[in-house]
C-alpha cells in the first residue's frame, strides 16, 4: 500500500480529531451507581415459574433456600464452560430456535461474570423482555420489548428464551439467541420489575 | 482482552462500589486521557454528542472498579471500553430500529465536523465512513492512535490476523475510492 496513502490517512485523522475541542470541565463524571438489588423478588419469580413446571412436568429438583447459593450452583454448570467467547456455540446449541417454557434449570450467569465471555443463558420474557440479572446486578432493557398486556413480542420464548449473554463492560451487556434476537442490557441502577402472573 | 488487564479476581464484574471516590491518580487519569479517547470515539461515529457518553460510560464503569485494575492498564482499558461503546451504540440504535419503527431524537445526527476540514482531508474522512465497521476500527487505531497489531487486536478481541486483513482491506478500499474521486 502506498506510503501516500497512509501519510493522508494519518493527516486527516489528525486534523478530524484536532477538532474535537478539550472538554470545558475537568471534572470526573458523576452517576448513579448501579445498585445491587435490595430484594431477589425476580429470581424468586423465575425459580417459583421453574418449580411450577417441574410439578406440571413431574420432574423433580432440588432449589436450596439460600438464593445466593442456588445462583452459584446453577453458574457453576455454566461457567464450566466459559472458557472464552468462542464457547457460546457448543453450550448455546442446546435449543436450536431457542423458544421454551420453563428449563427444569434455567441457566444463568456465574456470580462473577467475565467480560467478553458469552454465556448461555435463558433469559426470563414471561412479562415482556425487561431485562436480567447478572452477576447480582439487574440490567434492563431500555426500553423494554412489551407486547400487549404483558407479554413477550412475537417470536420470542414464553417463559424463557434460551441464548447467551455477554458483558461488554462491566455495565453493558448483550443477549443473542439463534432466533436472530439481540437485546442490549444496561446495569443503570433501575428499579427491578416486579414479577408478573 | 479486558481480562488480561484485570488485577485480582480476573475479569469479574464487581459490585458496585457504593459511596466509592474518584482517587487522586484515577482524576489524574480523567484530566489525560478524557481527549484523547473524546477523540477516538469521535473518529469512530462522527457524533461528538454521543462520543462524549461513550467516554463518560467507559469512565463510570472504570471508577466502579478501579480498586481491581491495574493503573498501568487502566488507559487500555478505557479504549476498549470506548471502542466497545462505540459497537452498543450502533447496535443498540439497530435494536431499536428493527422493534420500535420510529425516529428518535438519538437518530438525527449532529452536526458534521468535517466540513471544517481542508477538502482534501474531508474527501479521506468521507471515504473512511464508507468501510465496514471493523475496517474504520482497525485503520483509526492504526493510523490516529498509532497502536501495533498487537494492541490493536487486544483492544478489537479479535485475532492478529484480522487486524492485518482488516487493515490491508481497508486501506485497498480508500485507495479504491479516493482514485475514483479523482478521475470523477
Amino acid at each position: 500500500m502506498s506510503d501516500d496513502l497512509e501519510r493522508r490517512l494519518r493527516d486527516s485523522l489528525r486534523a478530524y480529531a484536532e477538532l474535537v475541542d478539550a472538554p470545558d470541565s475537568t471534572a470526573p463524571p458523576t452517576r448513579a451507581s448501579a445498585q445491587p438489588a435490595p430484594l431477589r423478588r425476580w429470581r424468586g419469580a423465575v425459580l417459583a415459574a421453574a418449580a411450577v413446571a417441574a410439578v406440571i412436568t413431574g420432574s423433580v429438583w432440588f432449589v436450596d433456600g439460600h438464593e445466593a447459593d442456588t445462583a452459584g450452583s446453577a453458574a457453576s454448570d455454566v461457567s464450566a464452560t466459559a472458557g472464552g467467547p468462542d464457547n457460546d456455540a457448543g453450550a448455546a446449541a442446546e435449543a436450536q430456535d431457542g423458544t421454551m417454557a420453563a428449563p427444569d434449570e434455567a441457566l444463568s450467569v456465574p456470580a462473577s461474570p467475565v467480560v467478553g465471555v458469552a454465556y448461555p443463558f435463558d433469559l426470563y420474557t414471561h412479562c415482556g423482555i425487561r431485562g436480567a440479572e447478572l452477576g447480582g446486578v439487574w440490567f434492563a432493557v431500555d426500553p423494554p420489548l412489551v407486547e400487549g398486556a404483558g407479554n413477550p413480542p412475537a417470536g420470542w420464548g414464553n417463559q424463557y428464551q434460551r441464548g447467551a449473554v455477554t458483558l461488554l463492560t462491566a455495565d453493558e451487556a448483550v443477549f443473542r439467541d439463534d432466533a436472530g434476537h439481540e437485546v442490549v442490557l444496561l446495569a443503570d441502577g433501575s428499579a427491578r420489575p416486579a414479577p408478573c402472573d | 482482552m479486558l481480562v488480561a488487564l484485570i488485577a485480582g479476581e480476573a475479569g469479574a464484574v464487581d459490585q458496585p462500589v457504593v459511596g466509592a471516590q474518584w482517587d487522586d491518580a484515577l482524576i489524574d487519569l480523567y484530566r489525560a486521557q478524557r481527549l484523547p479517547l473524546l477523540r477516538l470515539a469521535v473518529l469512530l461515529t462522527d457524533d461528538p454528542g454521543a462520543a462524549e457518553d461513550v467516554v463518560q460510560d467507559a469512565f463510570v464503569a472504570l471508577q466502579r472498579r478501579w480498586h481491581a485494575v491495574d493503573p498501568a492498564a487502566a488507559a487500555g482499558y478505557l479504549r476498549t471500553s470506548v471502542v466497545n461503546g462505540v459497537r452498543t451504540l450502533y447496535r443498540r440504535s439497530g435494536v431499536a430500529r428493527r422493534h420500535l419503527h420510529r425516529v428518535s431524537p438519538e437518530d438525527v445526527p449532529s452536526a458534521d465536523l468535517a466540513v471544517l476540514l481542508s477538502e482534501e482531508q474531508r474527501e479521506v474522512i468521507e471515504a473512511l465512513r464508507t468501510l465496514p465497521r471493523r475496517q474504520r476500527e482497525v485503520l483509526v487505531l492504526r493510523y490516529w492512535s498509532e497502536l501495533s497489531e498487537a494492541e490493536i487486536a487486544a483492544a478489537l478481541d479479535v485475532a492478529r490476523g484480522t487486524v492485518k486483513s482488516s487493515a490491508s482491506r481497508g486501506l485497498a478500499s480508500l485507495q479504491k475510492k479516493l482514485g475514483d474521486r479523482r478521475v470523477r
